[in-house]
């Protein structure tokens, strides 16, 4: 998914012979290969759906800059599903090609290459994961490979660089020459058959850890509770890191280096007025002691920096890398594997995980990511249930730094609550709508070694489009509350929805302000509540409020682009009507 | 369908290894020419073989 704005809607470079087309199968490397011959970092992950949105990138090529364009991963050329049919056309409108196949994998693999081979293309193939068949015990010819399909083979392992000279070399060779002659037609699997047998041979394979691996993990018996473990140890590495990195790191820092600062600032500026609480925000009372203070004084350079980088951005961070080496190492798709059942109860498919796991750093990705769903149906349900009941990470390390004083118990009662939601919402949306869900087929590819490189890629690309969504929200967030609060209108909202927030939810009037913030940012929104002196079942009701309600408006555009205005209107309709529920709910039995 | 699947690897003549079955009617997975696919119960049903080795749990096929 391109999360960040790489590809996106761009439309394709004009049709031209000179651009280099990356065609496979899902899970070969090729993203690896791309960024490889690009020098540009994209997204490159293990699980099937990555690429649903080709990358385009440019490579220096005799001299000469030309487009290379990462195709979709397709397992053949007849279109069976929207990812291959995207590839298909970008086909058909010419340039080299450079066919990327796992050697570990031949003989799938060649399936594509073969099609390939009966269309008027010129092509090389890429060979890649070359390493891992000596550890495999694998041995292909590549030269006769070669022979036998007419173009070049060149061996690589992308993700260490080796072979990628090689391959730029033919790629020149090849996009200088004529188109090759197509193979006849005939019974692929026939031709596939003799040439694997001629060109491959496999030693006897012992058993290794991989496999070992692989059995504990799929099997219900141990995957089960491999998979709730592992999920709760990837959650407990993002708690202990995000709560590490800021009461070691992000707080002192704040304190030492940029009190001073701040303290001097405030002095310069007389301490009061209206450009000094918009940048500095207004002293506070804390046991006592009139202060400025990073949470609750609502400056842009006291709030509004300490919210991004000192509570939020060390738990993005943290979210970020697990999920990646969860992806990367191929962990992923056998989590759908094993929540699929879990989620047909949602109306979802296993593979519905991918987006909504996503959506727990941001719902923004999240979001994008429903386009890997198959049906319209999957994708309404699925930017639904994540706009919904998925705290975003900037939301739980709010609520972490909010409840966490008062007690694990009251944190979890939040996530208590949300999943019953959660259910509670799935199985409505599943209710409601009759159409088919189509079954799960879903290729499970071989554990791999992470590669620090690209999962270093990938956290430094997720994060700029971290920076780029929040810091200009949450400091819009921080302007808009200081001017609410100096023109009055503070009252007067609190005045109007107070009321109904009382009798309704058991919440003090001002947290109507709060939800009404939260949709700029859920993060500035539950910094409001930090001031209100809640009880802590009080600050349950509202996080799990916040949390229902509205998303925050870059989780509304883009659902709003996704979706349309119709579902767009019914997801926000099904929001309201589940927030106001499950409020008079926690209201009665808390 | 049977494109797709043929094209992952799962084809007439094949022998398939089913790895792992979830609970209550949930996705299988099996293991055929090196690939490992995660079918619906359904679309696994579909999938006619023949058993051919009393390994553990191994089967052939024959896919349609």
């Amino acid at each position: 998914m391109a999360d960040t704005g790489i590809g996106g809607d761009t439309e394709l470079a004009t049709p031209d012979d000179t651009r280099v087309l990356l065609v496979g199968n899902p899970n070969v490397g090729k993203s690896v290969v791309f960024s490889r011959l690009t020098g540009v970092g994209t997204m490159c992950s293990n699980y099937p759906g990555t690429t649903v949105e080709f990358l385009e990138g440019s490579m220096r090529l005799a001299g000469e800059r030309v487009p290379v364009i990462d195709v979709p991963g397709t397992y053949g050329l007849s279109a069976t599903c929207p990812a291959e049919d995207v590839a298909c056309r970008i086909l058909e409108d010419g340039g080299v090609i450079v066919n990327v196949i796992d050697a570990t994998n031949l003989e799938r693999n060649l399936a594509l290459t073969l099609q390939l081979r009966q269309r008027p293309l010129r092509m090389v193939v890429a060979l890649n994961l070359w390493d891992e068949t000596r550890h495999r015990g694998i041995h292909i010819d590549a030269e006769r490979l070669s022979e036998l399909l007419g173009v070049p083979v060149v061996p690589t392992s992308a993700v260490a660089g080796v072979g990628i000279k090689d391959l730029v070399g033919a790629i020149e060779q090849v996009a200088a020459s004529e188109t090759p002659e197509v193979l006849e037609p005939g019974d692929v699997w026939c031709r596939l058959g003799t040439i694997i047998e001629e060109v491959q041979q496999l030693e006897h394979r012992h058993h290794t850890w991989r496999d070992m691996l692989e059995d504990i993990t799929i099997k219900p018996v141990t995957g089960i509770p491999f998979g709730v473990l592992a999920l709760l140890a990837a959650f407990a590495m993002v708690r202990f890191f995000g709560e590490t990195v800021i009461a070691y790191v992000m707080e002192p820092l704040f304190e030492t280096l940029w009190r001073p600062v701040v303290t001097a600032l405030s002095e310069a500026l007389g301490g009061a007025g209206f450009i000094h609480d918009l940048l500095v925000g207004s002293y506070v009372l804390i046991d006592g002691v009139r202060t400025l203070d990073f949470v609750q004084s609502f400056g842009l350079l006291t709030t509004g920096l300490f919210v991004v980088f000192g509570m939020v951005m060390p738990y993005v961070t943290a979210f970020y890398f697990v999920l990646g080496l969860m992806e990367d190492v191929g962990y992923l798709p056998r989590l759908a594997l094993l929540l699929d059942r879990v989620m047909h109860r949602l109306g979802l498919h296993g593979y519905a995980v991918i987006p909504i796991l996503l959506a727990f750093g941001c719902n923004v990705p999240g979001i994008l990511a429903t386009r890997v769903l198959d049906t319209r149906r999957e994708r309404f349900i699925a930017a639904t249930l994540i706009s919904v009941g998925v705290p975003c990470a900037a939301l739980q390390a709010m609520i972490f730094a909010l409840l966490g004083p008062y007690g694990i118990q009251y944190v979890l009662l939040v996530y208590g609550i949300l999943v019953i939601v959660w259910f509670v919402l799935g199985t409505v949306l599943r209710l409601t709508s009759r159409d088919f869900l189509p079954e799960i087929i879903l290729e499970i590819p071989s554990y791999r070694r992470p590669s620090f490189r690209t999962l270093w890629q990938k956290l430094a690309m997720r994060l700029r489009g971290f920076f780029r969504e929040a810091v200009p929200v949450v400091f819009l967030g921080v302007v808009v509350i200081d001017l609410i609060y100096m023109t009055g209108a503070f009252e007067l909202i609190a005045r109007v929805a107070g009321p109904m927030m009382e009798s309704l939810f058991g919440l003090p009037p001002e947290t109507a302000l709060a939800i009404a913030v939260g949709f700029l940012r859920k993060d500035v929104a539950i910094g409001m509540l930090a001031p209100l002196d809640l009880s802590a079942i009080q600050l349950v009701k509202s996080s799990v409020m916040l949390a229902l309600t509205f998303p925050c408006i870059a989780t509304y555009a883009v659902m709003l682009r996704e979706l349309g205005w119709l579902d767009t209107l019914k997801a926000t309709g099904l929001m309201l009507t589940i927030a106001l529920v499950a409020g008079v709910a926690m209201n009665l039995a808390l | 369908m049977q494109a797709r699947l043929e094209n992952m690897g799962l084809r007439a003549g094949k022998t398939v290894t089913r790895l792992s079955s979830m609970p209550s009617g949930g996705p299988i997975m099996v293991e055929c020419g090196g690939t490992r696919l995660a079918l619906g119960r359904g679309i696994a049903q579909h999938v006619r073989v023949r058993e051919v080795a009393q390994r553990t749990e191994s089967g052939t096929d024959r896919d349609e």
